[in-house]
């Protein structure tokens, strides 16, 4: 799982990337002009973070005893604010995530918060049981420090 | 290894509420639940410890996985007297699991250092009637007792979460995150969280990244070897199954011109 524990940024610029996990990669095409010269040195920059991408992204769910309630975007970040208020005060309140997506009939959620805030606002997620007096769960669908991976889920696949 | 598990929820007369809750723990992605029957010997009236209820058939398959989820009965005795545990009753046999819920510091230590049980359940519903001793907890960390913290009582309520996190913070100072388990005890099936949220859960409750997985997976698989060993007389554990007498018919065999296994997306999802 995805626990923001190593924060340490590892600038490299060298051939050979370090054997590790969840390695980000830009390749920048820093050719020189002279190039032709200088055609032993390397061609690219290469800049490696480690576990250090600044937000995450969740794929949550709303899940409510009636199903038939009708919850707009506006009123999710409205409840999840109320719940990281409730967990950890006015502090917590002011972490700044955004909802990027929001599908109403499905009540899924894309969420985007910065790494450091990702365990306040998970637990209170897991914590907030009820929305207008009447119970309610959220389910954390996935959870990644990249937005592309919420594209699928292979827990949602079935094996034949 | 890491199968979850969720070693209490709360027991209903109601089956199909109850199929309910289990259903939706195998979708959450528990791989085995306890049903949690609760023994509260009152000081005059003589009162019945419960049976557990026949298994519900058809269980459902877990999420992930595809085996069926494994439900295990459990009875935990609320203790405000030492005679209130006896540990050779016949009632006591047909439950996987035995749990206490120690009411004095006395008890406590009884129950971590000499009472024959599982589980020592942490008060969440009021303040710490007591306070944790290095020495008892160390005493049940040795002989392999563990703790349980439940945390569908601060789903609930704001005070029981005040409450829930100071009595855990306090375990996790004594115990240092060695030995404790996090179980729902959930009435409703919107009360239980998936295991990540639980492990996430954990942090906020004082334990360490490792110690929090531990805590609904491995540390949950040595509890059940620890009733299993204390079933048997001379402590001996079994975990490979044996076939009997072959009433479990093979896998049907896959034919030469079959296609290999794949994946393939869900049909409900497809739409």
């Amino acid at each position: 799982m995805p626990f923001p524990s190593f924060r340490k940024a590892l600038w490299w610029s060298g051939p050979v990337a370090p054997a590790g996990r969840s390695w980000l990669l830009f390749y920048g095409g820093i050719r020189r002009m002279n190039g032709a010269k200088k055609s032993h040195e390397s061609d690219y920059q290469r800049v490696v973070l480690k576990n250090s991408s600044p937000y995450h992204y969740m794929k949550v769910s709303l899940e409510l005893e009636d199903e038939s309630t009708k919850v707009s975007a506006v009123e999710l970040k409205h409840f999840i604010i109320t719940g990281l208020k409730s967990l950890f005060g006015e502090v917590g309140a002011a972490l700044d995530f955004d909802v990027l997506k929001y599908s109403e009939d499905t009540r899924t959620a894309f969420l985007r918060v910065p790494s450091r805030g990702l365990v306040n606002l998970w637990s209170s997620l897991t914590l907030l049981g009820s929305y207008q007096s009447q119970a309610c769960a959220f389910r954390v669908l996935q959870v990644s420090s990249f937005l592309l991976p919420l594209t699928g889920n292979s827990r949602e696949l079935l094996l034949d | 290894m890491s199968v979850f598990m969720d070693l209490s929820v709360c027991s209903t007369p109601d089956r199909n509420h109850l199929r309910n809750l289990v259903e939706k723990a195998a979708n959450l992605g528990f791989s085995t639940v306890a049903i949690n029957y609760v023994f509260e010997p009152a000081a005059k009236s003589k009162q019945e410890i419960p049976t557990p209820a026949p298994m519900i058939d058809d269980l459902p398959l877990v999420q992930g996985r595809s085996r069926p989820i494994r439900v295990l009965n459990r009875l935990t005795i609320v203790m405000s007297d030492s005679s209130h545990f006896r540990p050779t009753a016949a009632e006591y046999r047909c439950f996987d699991l035995l749990a206490v819920q120690p009411t004095t510091e006395k008890l406590f230590h009884a129950a971590c250092m000499s009472l024959d049980v599982d589980i020592i359940v942490i008060p969440v519903t009021e303040k710490l009637p007591f306070t944790f001793k290095r020495a008892p907890v160390n005493g049940a960390v040795d002989r392999g007792v563990v703790f349980e913290v439940s945390y569908s009582a601060s789903i609930r309520d704001s005070t029981m979460r005040r409450y829930t996190i100071a009595n855990a913070n306090a375990l996790m100072d004594t115990c240092k995150g060695k030995n404790v388990i996090l179980s729902s005890q959930a009435e409703q099936p919107l009360e239980l969280r998936g295991p990540y949220d639980i492990i996430n859960l954990a942090l906020l409750l004082g334990l360490s990244d490792g110690d929090a997985k531990e805590a609904v997976s491995s540390t949950c698989r040595a509890v059940l070897l620890h009733a299993e060993s204390r079933k048997t007389a001379s402590g001996i554990v079994y975990t490979v199954k044996t076939n009997t007498s072959g009433q479990q018919e093979a896998p049907p065999a896959a034919g030469d011109g079959e296609a290999p296994a794949a994946k393939r997306a869900r049909p409900h999802l497809k739409e």
